[in-house]
């Protein structure tokens, strides 16, 4: 009978009701499984025998059943009474998703805070080392005067004003030893466009820049400490008035002159 | 059949319906799946009582199918069975499962076992109405088509296994299921 349409609704029926065995059953199994009009003809064959269970004597469950399914189901209703899920009760992980999610939240927030601070760290380390550098370096200019001032060889020139450019004098301290200098003297005021330049006149060879700078309102004028190389005899010290910036070589008038006699 | 479609797609519209109750349990209506118990819960309960005779273990399987019911609501396709008749089919196998301490089909899949009832078993009065035609229908039957077809139903044996019980012949058997399954057929047009 594989594959034949059973002909007739006990067919059905008895396959429903369970009696039939192995090679009876089989066939009918395999044919409803892909013929849509048996498998209706079985469903409705269902229906009727089912109603068999209706010839069981009546009978009332108590009501402990009742109020069990009640509570396990209210039991895994939402917390929030949320009535419009549908479909299987809530899965745990939701839970643990947001429970994750709010630590990774925390983490992060963590990262960013500790990152500002590392970097607000790093600043003040970086502003802490270039002072230390000024300070050494100041210290080391400071010790560089102390030594000029302080030194035997150190020597004192005075500088004659050369009018009309000026009319005051100026003053060099000199130690070719140590190379150090220090120039004050008081010079009127340049155009925008000039400047003073000092210069080491030196025994031999040509005048050596010592400085390009400007007075002060009231007229003075230093430098200290200016770059200039060691072991420099000085015949004398001049300042010219250079274009602004100064130059390599003096090319203008002089302002102030005297001889070092060193 | 006819009136009974009738009867069924007329009573689909209620709002107390079996689907519209269903479509609440989708929901998460506690209320609505404890209305689908007060309804049917009697005849199910009986049901199982007539096979395990134990009050305890009945109540058991009254509650795990209808937790069932709650669980898988929304895989229930109207279209291919009635609720009560899923439920009577359901408490049967598990029960006769039990019965028998043999593995079988405990989880029965509401898209997977349509039955559909001949008659509309909302109200208690259709119960009442349809039982009465039943159980006159089953005692009308001569004893050994009765005992036969109670032996098949509610403690789910085979043709060979009743054959064995009664110690009346296989054929002798299969007879009198098929005379039984008969009137009952008739009794239900």
């Amino acid at each position: 009978m594989a594959n034949e349409h059973p002909y007739r609704d006990e067919d059905f029926e008895l396959y429903a009701l369970g009696v039939l065995e192995g090679d009876e059953a089989k066939p009918i199994a395999s044919h409803v499984a892909s013929c849509p009009a048996c498998a209706q003809k079985l469903t409705d064959a269902r229906g009727r025998v089912a109603m068999i269970a209706l010839t069981a004597e009546r009978q009332a469950p108590s009501l402990a059943p009742r109020q069990r399914l009640l509570d396990q189901v209210r039991a895994e209703a939402a917390p929030s009474g949320d009535s419009s899920r549908t479909g299987a009760q809530r899965p745990p992980q939701n839970w643990w998703n947001a429970i994750w999610a709010t630590a990774a939240f925390a983490l992060a927030a963590c990262a960013v805070i500790l990152w500002m601070a590392n970097s607000r760290l790093n600043n003040e380390i970086q502003q802490l080392n270039a002072e230390a550098q000024a300070q050494a370096q100041q210290l080391k200019h400071e010790r560089a005067m102390a030594a000029l001032l302080t030194s035997p060889q150190t020597k004192t020139v005075d500088l004659a004003p050369k009018a009309p450019m000026a009319t005051q004098a100026g003053r060099v301290m000199y130690n070719a030893q140590l190379g150090a200098l220090i120039y004050a003297g008081n010079l009127p005021q340049l155009a925008a466009n000039k400047s003073y330049e000092l210069w080491i006149i030196p025994q031999s060879g040509n005048p050596i820049p010592a400085g390009v700078f400007a007075p002060q309102a009231n007229g003075e004028a230093n430098i200290v400490m200016p770059q200039i190389p060691t072991g420099v005899a000085a015949k004398a010290f001049a300042v010219t008035i250079e274009p602004a910036g100064g130059t390599p070589a003096p090319t203008g008038p002089m302002a102030q002159v005297g001889a070092a006699g060193l | 059949m006819t009136s009974a479609q009738d009867a069924e797609q007329l009573n689909a519209g209620r709002a107390d319906s079996d689907w519209s109750l269903l479509a609440r349990v989708v929901q998460r209506d506690d209320s609505a799946l404890a209305a689908l118990y007060d309804r049917y819960s009697g005849l199910v309960f009986s049901e199982v009582m007539r096979i395990l005779r134990d009050k305890s273990a009945a109540e058991e399987i009254l509650q795990d199918i209808f937790y069932q019911i709650w669980r898988t609501a929304e895989k229930f396709d109207p279209s291919r069975g009635s609720l009560p008749g899923f439920l009577v089919v359901a408490a049967r196998n598990r029960a006769i499962s039990k019965f028998r301490r043999k593995s079988g089909r405990e989880d029965e899949e509401l898209n997977e076992n349509g039955v559909a009832l001949p008659f509309n078993l909302e109200s208690a009065a259709a119960q009442k109405q349809l039982l009465e035609r039943v159980q006159s229908a089953m005692a009308s039957l001569p004893e050994g088509q009765r005992e036969a077809i109670q032996l098949a139903y509610f403690e789910g044996m085979t043709h060979s296994e009743i054959a064995s019980k009664t110690r009346e012949p296989l054929g002798t058997v299969k007879t009198r299921i098929r005379s039984a399954l008969d009137v009952l057929r008739k009794a239900l047009q």
